[in-house]
């Protein structure tokens, strides 16, 4: 099949459980090559647990996922390491090493995986910095010395160090102001063109959706209950989606886009 | 494929015509190249893209580097589907990579740690006494108002870094038992004075072992527990939350971990002591003929009570080393990791020298004293 090609994550009859929980129940998803989709849901409907496990951090109980056309469960650890190098991730707190400086955490990649020379390392880990919107004179800051908003830009540094063409974000705006947090939305939007990034996106920022997302996809109750674009989502919303999106913080944020 | 490239001069114009693929992964080979290439002030320099595959920011970055003294957008022969993008996206961004400072090396730096450490010395023991001071102010504001001594905390601790102890502590002052019986029996066997074993190991055990091996254990064990607690709950910002609900720090951590510390040392001490004299006493009846019975009339008789007091009354001081030294260096943990490991090292390092140290002033001090 030729359209398989434009297809970079695969979802097929996911199952999660947790003890007598059960997060995922028979979930479907496709993310298309060059799109930034958002992924919704209440709070504890697995969208975190999704991500952990198409990146291979956790196990799912059941169905398959495939990557770059590749099911990773079934691959050698080389060539999974294959993989895991096309992609990027951002955790939620960041997760920056406080040992290293913010250039030294976007070095690491590359000092791990690739023989570059290390005065281009440095040029490299600088270049990616700036462009996650840090100047050079917080290059050499550690972790413990900057705010919330500079942590999540350094982070999204280190998720774009070796190019990957697949980023992961969970939850990059989370306890940022709004205009810290309409800033980062922007610069990755403006990232994700230029460098051509298909982008998983889990957030509660409707601003965020609204601002920076192709396509949006709710789950709700262990399956996708939605996927498309905000205004579709929004013509045949219903239930806890109509809540989500016409609640009066949904409209505010949707209705600043509209205008 | 790896990158490559060639250059050409046409006109006034430099032509860098690009080959291969230009990703992170395959620039390794090209980066010294250009890098060599002689700087030309004033010449624009073109970019031929025909001959290129893949290309990232790692490779729009060489060739931006490349172009650096231009102000001009590069002009591109042939076209590509993401160069031109990524050229203008990595030209936003070019700006003099900053370069980290250098470390310093060979003598100087060793002077330099040298006199680091020896200011670190002064400071560390003004620090210490400080919060030597803080604690026992804390201790007596805690000790007017019974009521506010957090009991389950103190308990708990007893149990965690004291009662848990008992088996190791044991274990250890036995065997600490045998040996010095065993080189007693040994060495004054030379002199035909082997009964005096009896003595040694009373001795030794009464006033030094018991409380020193005690002591050294529970900075290894303990004390550095506390620190790896306490500093943890400080990264995670427990401790600014205990202040910001109107709690006192040093009285919900500090003073329950010198108490319990307080009780358990003098305990366990006594225990270290017993454990060494049995073990003593088996090594003096198996090697030396001498019965239970017998070394247990001796060290009645030769062995005065004076010098297990000798021995115990060190156990409160210790105590007091060990729950500061924790405690402090926990509070003193900064909000990195790499920090929380250095300051358990220097914790456990400080208690056990300021162990030895103190038993070393109290040896002194009894013998000045005839005690």
């Amino acid at each position: 099949m030729s359209g398989d090609d434009d297809i970079l994550i695969r979802v097929r009859g996911l199952v999660t459980r947790f003890g007598a929980q059960t997060v995922h129940d028979g979930l479907d998803l496709d993310v298309r090559r060059g799109e930034i989709l958002g992924v919704v849901g209440p709070s504890g409907c697995g969208k975190s647990v999704l991500l952990r496990e198409i990146v291979g951090l956790d196990e799912a109980t059941d169905g398959e996922i495939e990557v770059f056309g590749k099911n990773l469960a079934a691959l050698s650890r080389e060539e999974r390491e294959g993989v895991e190098m096309r992609w990027g991730v951002m955790f939620q707190q960041g997760a920056l090493f406080s040992s290293l400086t913010l250039r030294e955490n976007v070095e690491a990649p590359f000092r791990e995986h690739t023989d570059l020379p290390p005065e281009l390392v440095g040029e490299l880990a600088s270049l990616k910095l700036v462009m996650a919107g840090l100047e050079t004179s917080d290059h050499f800051k550690t972790p413990g010395q900057i705010s919330g908003g500079m942590s999540k830009r350094a982070a999204l540094a280190r998720a774009l160090a070796l190019d990957p063409e697949l980023l992961f974000l969970d939850e990059p705006t989370a306890g940022l102001d709004p205009v810290t947090a309409g800033r980062f939305d922007a610069l990755l939007r403006e990232l994700a063109d230029a460098l051509n990034l298909t982008v998983f996106l889990v957030t509660h920022d409707l601003d965020t959706l609204a601002a920076v997302c192709d396509r949006i996809c709710v789950l709700y109750g262990g399956k996708v209950a939605a996927i498309g674009t905000l205004a579709e989502i929004k013509q045949n919303a219903s239930g806890w989606i109509a809540d989500y999106f016409s609640g009066p913080r949904g409209r505010a944020a949707l209705d600043t886009k509209g205008r | 494929m790896q990158a490559a490239f060639d250059i050409r001069e046409e006109g006034q114009e430099t032509i860098l015509a690009l080959r291969g693929d230009w990703t992170v992964w395959t620039i390794a080979g090209v980066d010294a190249l250009l890098r060599a290439l002689p700087r030309k002030e004033g010449r624009a320099l073109t970019v031929d893209v025909t001959g290129l595959g893949r290309m990232d920011v790692a490779g729009a970055w060489l060739v931006e580097r490349t172009a650096r003294h231009d102000d001009a957008p590069l002009t591109l022969i042939g076209t590509h589907d993401a160069a031109g993008r990524l050229f203008s996206a990595v030209r936003a961004s070019n700006r003099e990579t900053p370069q980290p400072q250098e470390p310093l090396r060979g003598v100087i730096a060793v002077f330099d740690r040298l006199g680091r450490s020896v200011a670190d010395l002064r400071r560390e023991a003004l620090l210490t006494l400080e919060f030597l001071g803080h604690t026992l102010v804390t201790l007596g504001r805690v000790i007017a108002q019974p009521r506010r001594i957090r009991w389950v905390s103190v308990v708990s601790v007893m149990e965690q870094a004291g009662l848990n102890a008992l088996p190791i502590i044991m274990m250890l002052s036995f065997f600490i038992g045998v040996v010095v019986a065993f080189l007693g029996s040994r060495i004054l066997g030379d002199f035909g004075a082997s009964v005096f074993t009896v003595e040694l190991v009373g001795f030794s055990m009464l006033r030094e072992f018991g409380i020193v091996i005690t002591a050294v254990l529970l900075a290894g064990r303990t004390d550095s527990a506390f620190t790896a607690q306490i500093g943890a709950m400080k990264m995670r910002q427990e401790i600014d939350a205990m202040r910001a609900l109107g709690i006192n720090p040093m009285e919900a951590i500090v003073v329950p971990r010198l108490i319990a510390m307080l009780v358990m040392t003098p305990i366990l001490t006594f225990a270290a002591i017993i454990a060494g004299l049995l073990g003593g006493l088996l090594v003096c009846w198996a090697a030396l003929g001498v019965s239970p019975v017998m070394f247990v009339t001796r060290i009645q008789e030769a062995v005065p009570a004076q010098h297990f007091w000798a021995g115990m009354v060190k156990a409160p001081v210790m105590a007091v080393v060990l729950a500061l030294v924790g405690c402090r260096h926990g509070l003193e943990t900064g909000t990195d990791v790499t920090s929380l490991g250095k300051r358990v090292t220097s914790s456990v390092v400080q208690a056990i020298f300021l162990v030895i140290v103190i038993d070393a002033l109290f040896a002194i001090w009894f013998l000045e004293m005839d005690w």
